[in-house]
């Protein structure tokens, strides 16, 4: 028996429902699925949030699959136990600074944390002893057989091992007691729940890649599997890894370059994964690609970015300006024309500042079209190794080459590349680039150094494997020897709301290739001239004020970083008078996503009340209608601002610009009464005594009543 | 997964002054166990309704002394306005009550009072809990499917079911109790906080205009609540429910606008609240009796609610205590029969006062009413 675990590395993601959970999509841009309190799959979604607006947990299915593809669960005949094991991590607090593409060993050793004298988090910890405490570490959690639930909180920590959980009291936010939970279903089948989106520090936040003090529940971790067998089959061990990440807000939609094709291509350049592709170092240009495979769905994504940013060259861009399916040499001229809008790799290893990725436009004479995709990359930000707009990764790219030279076929029945769909699927809904850092994992998932295979994690010591240790702080597991839990989030910002908040969008300097941001210096000079008119006296004063900020060089063009994930133009979607009034807004008119939320602690506080980006017309294909859904109006007020407030002429107030916010105010009304509050409270821990909740605290999940809109 | 199942004598729907009321008389007078279940977590605002002394009769028989109340739960209101009928102001008391000295309910202390004293004599209560389903078995008993947001759904079995849901009466509705609409009157309001240091006196003030009547009273926590009643299509029709329309008709007001100088608005938007008067059939189903607005709901200008809620709750209390005994529909027959006569009353009162205003003969409004 050959058996596998899949998804080889599964994604689940946060939730601040305390009851309600769903289950993570099993295809590239499908959506979710319901569950019942025991992680039992049921059809697809119906709400993404729990009757009280907030978001329901999204957790990882992870299954036993034969070669022959036949699923291995308790109820099969020869199965005794299926014993499961996930060690979950977050090392973000203990990890480096982020600091853009520095420290990424693709780019050379000297690109090294310690030669580009990348600071920690939390600097003033310096012993190894005291960082360890830094890291989130609750240990391994086993669990087997069926309904059966255990917590990654501090009450269930393993005899002996050295755990680390943050201080149970922060400044902002709300402190961490848990990242998560692990679930079997009726069939023994393990579900992984992530943590419920606390994050806590004690320093105000004030930048995209997080403050020092804070934690969040984000983590990752390898995924353990014993089987036992009741004939003579020996007993099987398995290996898996699980990512948790921040809720997927759209999740139909669909990233240009995946983590699914950023894995695919490690795995043709590095582990001989599609050996007629590529072979000793290079790609094999007699490689037939397949249209409907490798070329149509970064078309189709290319196009279904308008519904959540403002990319009107990349709609122009998909639209059948020819046939893209046919490859005749008589259509050569057309596919050729159309890659050439097609931004080439920057060559990591190349010092040069002039790489192609630094280029905005295409030009031709006078005229000019931006190169596609026309998106952020991966440092758009910093001056140091410098990224500034996105191209397809290698593989991608060369799969375009061999389209344009009409070495291709389209055949919707193609052979399917040597990954299984779930495999595929899990990490196809991550963004794969660019990464700066990234939504849910960054760079470090480009080195073949963390593989031990394609989409395979390789795992440092394996089950139980720091029992004894705990799991090390400063350890670069790019440089080879395998991952440790809590190693593929730990780049990311800290918490992750920040960089979600500030970064959609990005300014980016398209004039110069070794600058993104300079620092702008600001003279002001104020002269006060007195004179006395009798006397002639004179008196004069010269005042110098010099303002000084870093910001994007001038000219900058208007550019998106992962809308898909973190969406940005949205259509208002509320059709009935009601929610309207509650929205302030018509139906159709497109928004920014996050108005109303106006700041880091907001964006902490208040993430869960962002809208599902859904489309409304699902059940044809082809005819896409996106539009917010769910969003929690009730919490944003609303103004008109007219123009006079600000330039202080009343006849501007003709003209208004929307304003959303939150009103604190309101909200402490609505908790007038705190014995209100108290009154409840006792009611309902006397009235429910009796009563008990199976299956821990996990309610059922709701029913399809309401309506999604 | 297995349901947890409770059981109980008497399950009350809607922890109000009715669901309270009719629970402290069972409690008092039967040996039945009682549960209540309410939606809310008690922190909405309720709204404040004139009251006659012969509350502290009903009190007094629910074994509750008016000293039990917190200081602040009655204000005695006087020095009421009226532009009703004529230009000139005259004092409400000439015009619509018919006893003499009335107050003003604090509504959150006297309802947090009422569910006190029920959890206190053995009542549970089930606060932030909806009914999902209501099933009436073989043996006569109902089963009720509950949900709770944190605890999830439980049943509870109960011998006997009480609506008293207010003016939705969403039990009568989901069995298919039959009810008769008299109008679709509505309240378009909106709540003002007083701003420091400045001071109002507990009064009402009531102003007809075309489209209804304007309602105006300081509640006792330095807030005003001011409500605009109208018929629901007049309302739809001139979209009195907007805040552009609501505050431009509550301008050409003659006193209400200035009662409101010195107040800021709580409410982000006008809210708008169901005051129709109707009635409906309780002895419609076996083992089942609505009370308070569930039973009949009264025009907020007959200040009868919370009267007739607390009355009716304990008359309904009786019959249940001998039903669960000897089973007697014919008991039932009787309640309605009270509640159809009271409501008949209550009809002649309600025209008399909204006879007394002809200014608006044109109006569709105050026509119906005339």
């Amino acid at each position: 028996m050959n058996l596998k675990i899949s998804p080889s590395v599964g994604v689940a993601r946060l939730g601040n429902s305390p009851q309600q959970f769903c289950l993570s999509p099993d295809t590239i841009g499908g959506l979710p699925f319901e569950a019942d309190a025991f992680g039992n799959k049921k059809g697809t979604i119906i709400q993404f949030k729990d009757d009280s607006g907030q978001v329901r947990r999204q957790g990882q299915l992870f299954k036993i699959f034969n070669e022959d593809g036949t699923e291995i669960t308790l109820e099969s005949t020869n199965v005794n136990s299926i014993v499961w094991t996930a060690h979950l991590a977050n090392k973000k607090a203990a990890w480096y600074q982020y600091s853009e593409l520095e420290g990424n060993l693709l780019y050379g050793n000297e690109n090294s944390y310690s030669n580009r004298k990348v600071p920690f988090r939390n600097p003033e910890i310096t012993d190894e002893k005291n960082r360890q405490q830094l890291i989130i570490d609750p240990g391994p959690r086993t669990i087997s057989g069926v309904r059966q639930s255990i917590g990654f909180d501090e009450n269930n920590v393993p005899a002996g091992y050295p755990s680390s959980y943050p201080p149970n009291e922060v400044d902002y936010g709300s402190s961490i007691t848990t990242l998560g939970d692990l679930l079997t279903d009726d069939e023994g089948r393990l579900i992984v729940l992530g943590g419920y989106g606390h994050a806590g520090g004690n320093e105000p936040l004030t930048s995209y890649g997080g403050s020092n003090t804070w934690h969040d529940d984000i983590s990752d971790g390898p995924v353990y599997c014993t089987i036992t067998f009741n004939d003579n089959t020996p007993t099987v061990e398995l290996q898996a890894w699980v990512i948790v990440g921040s809720p997927d807000f759209a999740p139909e939609i669909v990233n240009i370059s995946t983590l699914s094709d950023s894995m695919f291509d490690v795995g043709v350049r590095k582990f001989n994964l599609v050996p007629e592709m590529f072979a000793d170092g290079d790609y094999l240009p007699s490689y037939v690609a397949n249209y409907q495979r490798d070329i149509l769905p970064i078309i189709k994504r290319l196009g279904a970015y308008q519904w959540v940013s403002n990319v009107q060259s990349m709609m122009a861009f998909t639209s059948n300006v020819f046939d893209f399916s046919d490859p005749s040499e008589t259509n050569k001229a057309n596919r050729t024309n159309y890659f050439s809008y097609f931004r080439k790799a920057n060559d990591k290893l190349n010092p040069s500042p002039n790489q192609p990725q630094e280029k905005l436009f295409k030009e031709n004479g006078s005229d000019i079209f931006p190169m596609m995709p026309l998106n952020s990359g991966s440092n758009s930000v910093s001056n140091e190794t410098i990224e500034k707009f996105l191209a397809l990764n290698e593989t991608q790219l060369f799969l375009f080459e061999q389209w344009v030279n009409g070495n291709f076929v389209n055949n919707p029945q193609f052979t399917p590349y040597a990954i299984s769909e779930i495999d595929m699927a899990s990490v196809g809904n991550c963004v794969g680039l660019p990464m700066c850092p990234g939504i849910e994992v960054t760079w470090s998932l480009q080195n073949e150094n963390i593989y031990s295979a394609p989409y395979i994690i390789s795992d440092q010591k394996g089950k139980n494997g720091y029992n004894t240790t705990g799991l090390t702080p400063s350890r670069d597991e790019c440089e080879g020897g395998g991952c440790e839990p809590g190693d593929l989030t730990k780049r990311m910002a800290c918490p992750w709301q920040a960089d979600f908040f500030q970064c959609t969008i990005q300014y980016i300097n398209f004039s110069d290739p070794e600058i993104n941001k300079d620092t702008r210096l600001q003279t002001d000079t104020l002269v006060t001239k007195k004179t006395w008119q009798q006397s002639g006296a004179e008196y004069s004063s010269t005042e110098v004020t010099t303002t000084e900020s870093k910001e994007p060089l001038p000219p900058s063009y208007y550019t998106y970083w992962w809308p898909p994930q973190s969406p940005w133009d949205v259509l208002s979607g509320e059709l009935t008078l009601e929610k309207q009034q509650e929205s302030y807004l018509p139906a159709g008119q497109q928004m920014n996503y996050a108005r109303g939320i106006n700041s880091f602690t907001q964006m902490v506080e208040h993430w869960s009340a962002l809208a599902f980006i859904r489309n409304n017309n699902a059940q044809d294909q082809g005819f896409p209608y996106f539009t917010e859904t769910e969003r929690n109006n009730e919490l944003f007020s609303f103004k008109e601002v007219g123009i006079g407030t600000i330039s202080g002429n009343s006849e501007d107030n003709e003209t208004t610009i929307p304003v959303f916010f939150i009103e604190e105010n309101s909200e402490k009304i609505k908790e007038k009464s705190e014995r209100a509050k108290k009154m409840v409270a006792f009611l309902e821990k006397r009235a429910f005594k009796s009563i008990k909740i199976s299956g821990k605290t996990l309610g059922t999940p709701r029913s399809g009543t309401r309506s999604r809109r | 997964m297995t349901v947890q199942t409770l059981t109980t004598d008497v399950l009350i729907v809607g922890g109000g002054p009715a669901g309270t009321s009719a629970a402290l008389s069972l409690l008092n007078y039967s040996d039945a166990t009682v549960m209540i279940v309410e939606q809310s977590d008690y922190n909405n605002t309720r709204v404040g309704e004139h009251i006659s002394s012969s509350l502290f009769d009903i009190l007094k028989y629910l074994k509750i002394n008016k000293d039990d109340f917190e200081p602040g739960s009655f204000i005695p209101s006087y020095g009421n306005t009226a532009y009703w009928g004529s230009n000139q102001p005259t004092s409400t008391e000439s015009i619509f009550t018919v006893e003499t000295s009335t107050f003003q309910l604090d509504r959150d202390k006297f309802d947090f009072k009422l569910v006190e004293q029920v959890a206190e004599r053995g009542g549970i209560v089930f606060p932030r809990t909806k009914c999902l389903n209501y099933l009436f078995l073989e043996n006569n008993e109902w089963e009720i499917t509950l949900k709770h947001p944190e605890k999830g759904e439980f049943t509870v079995l109960a011998k006997y079911l009480i609506d008293a849901t207010g003016r939705q009466a969403s039990v009568c509705r989901q069995i298919g109790a039959p009810s008769t609409k008299i109008d679709s009157l509505m309240g378009v309001g909106a709540f003002f906080k007083i701003k420091e240091g400045h001071k109002l006196n507990q009064n009402q003030v009531l102003e007809t205009n075309e489209f209804g009547w304007w309602y105006n009273a300081v509640l006792p926590d330095k807030t005003i609540v001011t409500t605009l009643f109208s018929d629901a299509d007049i309302i739809s029709e001139y979209k009195l429910n907007q805040n552009d329309t609501w505050y431009d008709l509550l301008q050409s007001t003659n006193l209400i606008k200035h009662k409101l100088k010195d107040t800021l608005s709580l409410s982000k938007k006008v809210w708008v609240r169901n005051a129709c008067t109707q009635i409906s059939d309780s002895s419609f189903h076996n083992n089942f009796i609505a009370i308070g607005d569930a039973a009949s709901s009264f025009d907020p200008i007959s200040s009868m609610g919370i009267g007739f809620a607390m009355s009716s709750a304990c008359n309904a209390a009786r019959i249940i205590k001998h039903q669960l005994l000897e089973k007697d529909p014919k008991r039932v027959v009787s309640y309605q029969k009270d509640v159809s006569n009271n409501f008949d009353n209550y009809l002649r009162i309600r025209k008399q006062f909204y006879q007394q205003e002809k200014r608006w003969s044109s109006s569709i409004f105050w026509k119906r009413r005339n």
